[in-house]
Formats: C-alpha cells, structure tokens, sequence
C-alpha cells in the first residue's frame, strides 16, 4: 500500500489551530478531492463547495487521525460524507446528469459519458462511491479499505458486486458501438 | 480487460481538474477562520490514575448529559444548535460598538420584546475583493439582547446581504443570503429541528445578460447574473421568481418547505401580462433585469408592483394606463394578471406617484405605502400616502396622508392599525387606528453620532438614525435597532420599550 505518511509537524501546528499549517496538509490531496467530488457531484462548483466545507469539517476533527496514519484515505472519506449530505438535501443534482460533461476533446465520446452518468445516478450511493474510488480515482483495494473504513477483502467484494450492477449497461455500449 | 474499458469510461465522463485559483481560496478562508478555531481534541482519552480517574470522568460526563438535557427541556421547540464553527465570539457590554471594521451584521430581527435574532459574518476578511464564501453565525437573544447564543452557522459570501424570516413565535426561521453568487437558503422549519441548506430551481440559477459601456466610454463588457426574486410569507411559504434567458418570460415557483421541493407554478408572459419588454433592444447598456415586486398573500392571491418608467412599456391591454398608479393582480396563483388602477391622491399627477410598498395581514387585509416625487422642477418636497383595503384589494381606501416622509424605506406596518415610520428629519410618527391620528416625536434619538468620514451611511443619511432596513417593532411600544455609535464605524443595538422616546444600548456578540 503506498500511502503516503502525514508531516507530523504539520498535524501538530494544524492542531493547534495553524491554518496554513492545515492548508499545506491537505494541499497534496486538494487535486484528488475535487476530482472525487465532481465525480459524486457532477457540478464543478458543487464540487469545489463540498471539498471547502469538508476541509473545515477535518480540521476540526484532526484530532481523531491516528499518529502515522495516512491522511489521503482519511480526508477522501470526508469529503465523500459531505458530498453524500449535499446529494441528500439538493433535489435538483439529479439533473444536471443530462448535462454534458465540461470536457473538450476530439476522442471524447460524449455519449458513453452520458450514459454512465445516468447509470450511476441510478445506483445507491454507496455502490456510486466504490466505483469512482476504484475506476476514476484509481484506487487499489487497501486504499479504498482505509477510506470507506472497511477489510481490503470488502472492498474488493464490493467492487465486484458494484460493477456487477453497471454491467448491462456498458454491454450495452458496446454493443451499439 | 473489462476493467480497462470501465477505467477508460470514468477518466473520460469525470476528467475534472480543481480551477485556478480555487485552492488559494480554500487555503485564504483556512487562514481566516485560523482564530476561530477552536483547539481540537486529543487523539484520545487517557486515564494514567487507575479506575479513580475514570470514574471521575464518567461522573462528570453524567453531569454534562443532565446539564443538556435540562437545556435541551427548557428550550424545547426553539432551535438546535448545530454551529459549524463554533468558534469564540465575545459579548461586549451594553453600547460598547462591535463590527468595527472587522466583521458584518447583515440581518436582525426581533419577534418579541425578548427574543430576537442577528445574522453575523465575522473576521478581517470580511468584504476582500475576492469575497469569497465564509462562516455566518446566527445568534438568538431570549433576554432582549443581554445575552446571545450562536444557534447556526453557514457558509454564505463575506459581501453577501442576508435576511431573516422568522415565524411569529421565534421558533422556526429561515436564513436567506448568498454563496457563490447564488441564492441560498437555511431553514428549520423542516420538522425536523435540524436544520436544512437549500437553493432556488436549478432551471433559474444561469440566467445571465451582457452589459456594456455606453459608446462614449468604452470598456469592457461584463456577464451579470440575473437574480431571482424571492418572497416569503413565513419561513416555509415562499415564492421565487425568475426570468429565463429570453428575459421576458418569468417563471414563477413556489415552496411550502423551506426551499427543499420547488413547484413551477406559471411562466408569466411580461409582454402581455404586464407590457414589459425586457428583451427587444438591441443597446448592450439596457439593463434586462425584471424591475418591479412580487408580492404574495398565501393561497392563490398574488400582485406585481410595476416598474417606474426605467424599462420600455409597451401599448397594452384596453383600458390599462401606460404610466400611472396601477398595480397587477392574480387570483389563480400567477397564471392570469389583470391591472388593478389606483385612485391618485387629490392634486397629484399620477406620472408622479409610484408605489412604494404592500403589504397583506392575511388574505383580506392589506396597505399599501404610496410615494409621490413631484417631476415640475424646484425643491423635491416627497410625500407618503397609504391605502388601506379590507377585501383583498379589490376596492381601497382614500388615500391617508402621512405626516412626515419616511427617508428611503416604507413604514413598519405591525397590524392594520398600527403602523410605525421613521422620518427624515429623526423621531418617529405613530398610528394607531390606520392613520386617523398621528403621534409625532420630534428631535433626534441620542444614537450618537455618524463616522467622522460617513462611511456606510448612504448620502445625505442624517447621523441619528438606523442602518438602512435594521430597524423594527414588534409592537408599539417595543422596537429595535442597529445604529453606528461614537465616531467610528462600529455598531450598537438599541431598544425602546416606550415607543421610541427613548432607545437604551444592549449588548451585542462579536466574533473574535
């Protein structure tokens, strides 16, 4: 598992209410949570909203990060839980799945994009998540273990089953394409 | 190999990256609410003396509980607290300012002679340029102002104004401001006692329009977004009205929770329903934005207040003036207007008069406030003058003359009868049989004096008097507001229990 450690000086300034201190923690990961977010989101401003209020929410609760504990899967797992609190209070992010995605490339097939964002608006959150931290965030099983705070066998199992469900509809894909 | 393909599906849908700038913003709000942090607790809990020591921490964890549950019995039904941040703020004594050019109160109110509300954004970074989203604190008063408790917190734009709806009995409010440019809304009138974040539809959130210099000063153009009008009766029934992007079409929503659900109502027509043509010119300099006020009663009752003559009218429907004293009103919940005329005060030219106000007590009841700018040159003497109407607006009443012009702002109409003004000169004029007869208080209040350099005061804004819009009476004797006080440009908050003869500072919370 090649998870990086935290900068114990910086924890501890951070603790200590530093908040350039928190910032520079969390700067490397700032990337991935924005990343996850519009994943879960589907809405960029959504998305930059969720990782500011989630980055607030974890420097609060810094103090529950174990000494040498990986703060990615940690963080990651926060901003997940805030971006499921705004899924379950905003009505309408169910539709800007029509929208297209803010992507400009030739070889970008708009239409699988779409499709697979119908497919897992669909799907429960949950099962939403382990995709997106196994298919779009790259993780391996020992990282989406320690975000969703399960056995590395249970995320796999996960995955599988989760895939399982979003089956059809890429066989369907490939079968019009 | 299924995989890959399942890897190359989500990389193209979400390839996203963070905008430029966006992290610094995160980084900059951290640094900000750096003071109000509060210290984190420890990894854990560790208990080095032996069973003595954890049975001290058990008992006293025991006592807290009970403590909150005592709380939570004496203020049952009132509000939960969930501050986001509950960072530390401080009381100032009574009439000590606070807000001096640290921190913001960008809505108060009152819905007794003891319990109240403010809407406070705090730090030094309050107004940046960049006003980027920060925390907001609401506080309750249960004492009249000595004592305050942070019962919410959000985030909303530094810059943003707020405003604060709340149900007669103080127990269930609504927090209406902005984040990120857009409207948004918090409420805890879900049912729930929690508290519920919530926007307008997201068909209305986008809507924007091009404005440009006028040819004889050049410059770049900018984007403007078009902001919904949003009304509510009371914190769960409410109203939000925006154009779409052709700018003569309205849609009309309506929420009976808070802002959770959205029902579109009706797309009203401006051309034909009101002979508003918001669209057709082609000069970048004219502004598109829907001017006017939507007003709503509950039910299916609603009127427009129509523009001045700063947007291009059109021939309307037969029998409609053009320019004139009229207003729009609707029976079947805003799908069809008809014009509603308005009898012109004796001596005055209708071109003259405009509406400043209405207001509806219930379905039948209602005032509205009108003002009156003779156009023929000379000294600009405004009047006020209010109608009154017993069966929903169909008839009114002789216009009632009011005794001394308010600056800027509409009375305070409390009931019917009673009805509360604040004039230009200071003092205040009082009714309390619907402007049969006035009380009149001359002179000024003893609010101190304005900042030397009238900073935030609005022009020509006499020092003794109230932030525009904080001031309010729950009846005729009680009222609040905020005022500047001393010759900086803090804040005081001041109530009177006698009707305004005279105004006592009380203490006001700062975030620190």
């Amino acid at each position: 598992m090649s998870i990086d450690r935290v900068p114990a000086d910086l924890v501890d300034r951070a603790r200590h209410g530093d908040g350039a201190a928190f910032a520079d923690l969390i700067q490397p990961e700032y990337r991935a949570a924005v990343r996850l977010a519009y994943a879960l989101l589907h809405d960029l401003d959504e998305a930059e909203d969720a990782v500011q209020d989630a980055a607030f929410k974890a420097w609060r609760k810094l103090g529950n990060l174990k000494e040498g504990a990986p703060l990615r899967p940690w963080f990651l797992g926060i901003v997940a839980n805030q971006c499921r609190d705004i899924r379950r209070t905003k009505w309408w992010t169910t539709r800007s799945d029509e929208r297209p995605p803010e992507q400009d490339s030739d070889a970008f097939d708009v239409a699988v994009a779409i499709d697979l964002k119908r497919a897992l608006a669909k799907m429960p959150y949950d099962q939403r998540l382990i995709l997106v931290l196994r298919f779009y965030m790259d993780m391996p099983f020992d990282e989406i273990a320690a975000t969703l705070a399960i056995s590395p066998k249970a995320a796999r199992s996960r995955v599988e089953r989760a895939v399982h469900q979003l089956r059809p509809m890429l066989r369907l894909r490939e079968a019009v394409s | 190999m299924e995989d890959q393909i399942v890897f190359a599906q989500f990389h193209e849908a979400f390839d996203v990256e963070p905008r430029a700038g966006s992290f610094e913003r995160l980084r900059s709000n951290l640094v900000a609410a750096e003071t109000r942090t509060r210290r984190p607790a420890p990894p854990g809990l560790r208990f080095p003396g032996g069973w003595l020591r954890f049975a001290a921490v058990v008992a006293l964890i025991v006592l807290a509980i009970a403590w909150v549950a005592v709380f939570v019995a004496i203020n049952a039904n009132i509000h939960r607290s969930v501050p986001a941040l509950p960072g530390p703020y401080k009381v100032r004594a009574p009439g000590v300012p606070v807000c001096a050019g640290s921190c913001q109160i960008t809505a108060a109110t009152f819905v007794s002679p003891s319990v109240g509300f403010i809407l406070e954004a705090g730090g030094p970074e309050a107004c940046a340029s960049s006003c980027p989203p920060q925390a907001v604190y609401l506080y309750r008063t249960l004492d009249g102002g000595h004592n305050w408790t942070p019962v919410y917190s959000t985030f909303l734009d530094c810059c943003g104004s707020g405003r604060l709806v709340a149900s007669a009995d103080g127990k269930q409010l609504l927090v209406i401001g902005t984040k990120n440019g857009k409207t948004a809304l918090a409420s805890n009138s879900g049912g729930s006692g929690g508290w519920l974040s919530a926007g307008l539809p997201s068909a209305n959130r986008e809507v924007t329009q091009t404005i440009c210099p006028p040819a004889y000063k050049p410059g770049p153009c900018s984007q403007e977004r078009l902001d919904p009008q949003v009304y509510f009766i009371d914190p769960q029934h409410g109203w939000a009205v925006s154009q779409e992007q052709s700018f003569n079409i309205a849609d009309l929503y309506e929420t009976t929770n808070g802002g959770a659900n959205w029902t579109l109502t009706s797309r009203i027509d401006l051309v034909s329903e009101f002979g508003l043509n918001l669209s057709t010119s082609t000069d970048l300099t004219v502004d598109h934005t829907l001017r006017g006020q939507f007003v709503f009663t509950g039910g299916s009752i609603a009127w427009f207040i129509p523009p001045g003559s700063t947007v291009p009218q059109l021939p309307s429907k037969a029998g409609r003036p053009d320019v004139g004293l009229h207003l729009f009103r609707s029976v079947d919940g805003g799908i069809t207007w008809n014009s509603e005329p308005v009898a012109a005060p004796a001596g005055v030219t209708p071109g003259d008069g405009a509406a400043m106000s209405l207001k509806f007590f219930d379905s039948r009841r209602g005032v509205l406030e009108l003002v009156v700018n003779p156009s023929d040159g000379g000294l600009v003497v405004e009047r006020r003058f209010v109608y009154t109407t017993s069966d929903g607006g169909t008839s009114w009443s002789s216009p009632i003359a009011v005794p001394e012009p308010t600056l800027y702002e509409s009375m305070r109409y409390l009931d019917p009868e009673n009805w509360v003004g604040w004039p230009y000169g200071g003092g205040l004029i009082s009714t309390s049989d619907a402007g049969q007869h006035w009380h009149v208080i001359t002179g000024k209040v003893g609010f101190g004096q304005a900042p030397a350099d009238g900073a935030g005061l609005p022009p020509q804004m006499p020092a003794d008097y109230p932030l525009r819009g904080q001031y309010g009476f729950v009846d005729l004797s009680h009222g609040w507001a905020l005022a500047h006080q001393g010759t900086g440009d803090g804040l005081a908050l001041f109530v009177t229990d006698d009707g305004g003869v005279d105004w006592h500072p009380v203490s006001l919370p700062e975030l620190l």
